[in-house]
């Protein structure tokens, strides 16, 4: 597989107004995508995935770094440029409603991407690729004519895939796709998603809290605390043998729906810091049950371990080549 | 529905309507759900199917156009719902307290957080401005706010999501409940937070001996955290059941449908089983069960009438036409 995506140390600071102080949302990130494949991304609310998201596309300018997307740089384009890129990177966003225009009906905001990036096309093409589209993801041609509030939330997210769609995109950004939808909705969207992936050979960047559907989605996984990646390897890697602290609290927190695994779920103590003072060297090192000296004092590298399947970890316990004990006595019993 | 069974909390056949320009939109329609002493009860649907509309309910709290239009909420012999106002101000906030989804919207911004838990003791207890503030302190240590002496002069913006929905418990359990009424509790909360505050919530029955109504879309806080759980679609309970035996019997094809969208944390990447169709829209309620048009086992019954809630043994109820105990 072919890298179609990588950002290297990617960064972004926001500048606080009044105090002169700075919150880094995104710190040193470098991520890779091949190509067909999806790297799930996750970790709680204010750990930067959602601006992580946004500079990949570069809606937001990075503070350092670069996005490197098939081989061009995507922080150095001009606008003409990285307009032409775009329509091979596109974005599906949490909440449907709030990213349709009310006023819109499906047809004109489904070919207002091919009006902008598919200029030779003529009405009567706009229209049947439209249609074409409407029954790729499930609806029917006959809905084009409707408006937003004529759906339901889980159509109308089928409406922005299929809008996302229409240019051809090679990576799609999915940003927390399912979390505005009911359960029996999510489904149908992540097998949706599914079927595309393999349809138009897609590439997929999978931000997530919720870790069930990240490794039902996700051939890779990175794990972000306060603006860095802590742990980075495939997917099954992370849920059967974590090694960063926070991933293994992160999975020891999820609620199975089984009532005979009650008790299992581990409880973390603390709260996630805030990102405008976060805790010296390594972020995670106030929650940790594995702390030591170190951790207070140098932010510790990601990088990566031995073993048979690629994995990196930024952990000062668990550098420099130690092996991975699968099924280890939890750090948290 | 006598104390004798240790029901706290009986609510029989209640209706709320909503009464808008476009119709009458029936949220509840004749649920029935009962609470015991010390019982972590889960109440769980999707969006729009009337749980949040019960849990106002039993404290008259829906707001207009909403009219309670039927049924009993029994509580200690008496029915909360043709209660004087006077009379149910007593119970509000004293005997039955309820807590909602957004921690920091519920709270007033331009008070200090112990001093909103003080307002319920000195109202509701009656206890001296300075003893309902010491009070309101033991209460922030109760439900584990580190340093509660100096987080009880913040203010709500100053205090994560976590403490303020800690705050919220606090004043919710100011005055010892008998019921508690939990509406979304940790949903805006993230991952490693919600844990914490699930185990506040059992470790408070167990020290209490509260009952709590646990509202939530997640089966997956249900399963760890309820004793009995009902299932709600379209303002109908579906199927009640002791959690262990809904999350492993599941009968009714709604139930069976929500368990099996759930992507597990196993490696199975086949497809997801999905419910075909969505939820109908609040104005076409379909006719007889309203289930069936999504319903795979629907049969010449299901259109036709309503199905009630039965009792196919140990205390199992579903709602369905189908022979669907066969399937246990």
């Amino acid at each position: 597989m072919s890298e179609l995506l990588a950002t290297h140390s990617l960064g972004k600071r926001f500048l606080l107004s009044g105090s002169g102080g700075y919150v880094k949302a995104v710190d040193g990130v470098s991520l890779t995508v091949a190509e067909g494949e999806t790297l799930g991304v996750v970790g709680e609310s204010g750990c930067g995935k959602t601006t992580l998201a946004r500079l990949v596309l570069r809606l937001v300018e990075p503070t350092a770094g670069s996005v490197l997307f098939s081989g061009y740089d995507v922080t150095l384009l001009r606008k003409d440029q990285l307009r032409r890129l775009r329509s091979e990177m596109q974005l599906v966003f949490q909440d449907p409603t709030s990213s349709l225009n009310p006023r819109m009906n499906v047809q004109a905001a489904l070919e207002r991407p091919l009006r902008i990036h598919r200029t030779d096309l003529g009405a009567s093409d706009r229209r049947e690729l439209v249609s074409e589209m409407l029954v790729k993801v499930g609806l029917r041609p006959e809905h084009a004519v409707r408006y937003p509030h004529q759906f339901s939330g889980g159509q109308r997210q089928r409406i922005c895939v299929a809008r996302a769609l229409m240019v051809h995109p090679r990576l799609l950004v999915l940003d927390e796709p399912t979390s505005a939808l009911d359960v029996s909705v999510q489904a149908q969207i992540l097998n949706l998603l599914r079927r595309l992936q393999s349809e138009f050979g897609l590439s997929y960047l999978y931000i997530s809290h919720d870790l069930s559907t990240v490794r039902y989605m996700s051939d890779r996984v990175a794990v972000m605390y306060l603006g860095r990646v802590v742990e980075l390897t495939t997917a099954e890697q992370v849920f059967t043998s974590a090694l960063h602290p926070y991933t293994r609290a992160l999975m020891a927190a999820v609620l199975a729906p089984d009532p005979s695994c009650r008790g299992r779920a581990a409880v973390l103590g603390g709260e996630v810091p805030s990102s405008i003072a976060p805790p010296t060297g390594c972020h995670f090192h106030p929650r940790c049950p594995q702390e030591a000296a170190v951790c207070k004092e140098a932010v510790p590298e990601l990088r990566a371990i031995a073993g048979p399947v690629a994995h990196l970890v930024a952990c000062h316990q668990r550098g420099g080549g130690a092996v991975p004990r699968p099924g280890d006595p939890a750090v948290f019993s | 529905m006598g104390e004798d069974s240790g029901e706290v909390l009986n609510i029989r056949g209640l209706r709320v309507d909503f009464h808008t320009k476009r119709g009458v939109v029936r949220a509840v329609r004749g649920l029935d759900l009962s609470v015991r002493r010390a019982e972590i009860v889960g109440v769980v649907g999707e969006t729009g199917c009337g749980k949040s509309v019960t849990a106002l309910s039993v404290l008259r709290l829906i707001p207009r156009p909403g009219v309670i239009s039927a049924g009993w909420v029994m509580f200690h012999n008496q029915d909360l719902l043709r209660l004087p106002e006077k009379h149910l101000r007593s119970v509000r906030g004293n005997r039955i307290s309820m807590i909602f989804q957004e921690p920091s919207s519920s709270l007033n911004p331009v008070f200090r957080v112990a001093d909103q838990i003080a307002e319920v003791l000195r109202f509701q207890v009656g206890l001296a401005p300075r003893v309902a503030r010491g009070r309101a302190v033991d209460l922030m240590r109760e439900v584990g706010i580190p340093d509660a002496d100096v987080r009880a002069r913040c203010y709500p913006h100053q205090l994560s999501g976590g403490m303020n929905q800690r705050i919220m418990i606090a004043m919710a359990l100011a005055c010892s409940p008998e019921i508690l009424i939990a509406d979304e509790p940790v949903t805006a909360l993230d991952a490693t937070i919600k844990g914490q505050i699930l185990s506040l919530l059992r470790q408070l029955r167990d020290r209490h001996g509260s009952s709590i109504v646990l509202i939530t879309h997640d089966l997956g806080i249900v399963a760890h955290t309820c004793d009995r759980v009902a299932v709600m679609y379209m303002g109908r309970v579906v199927e009640a059941a002791p959690v262990d035996v809904l999350f492993r019997w599941p009968l009714h094809p709604y139930t069976r449908g929500l368990l099996g969208s759930l992507p597990g944390l196993h490696l199975d990447r086949s497809e997801l089983q999905v419910i075909p169709g969505s939820v109908p829209g609040p104005y076409d309620l379909p006719a007889g069960c309203s289930f069936h048009p999504r319903c795979a086992i629907a049969g010449v019954d299901c259109p036709e009438s309503e199905p009630v809630l039965a009792d196919v043994g140990d205390g199992h109820l579903v709602a369905c036409h189908c022979d669907v105990g066969g399937l246990q």
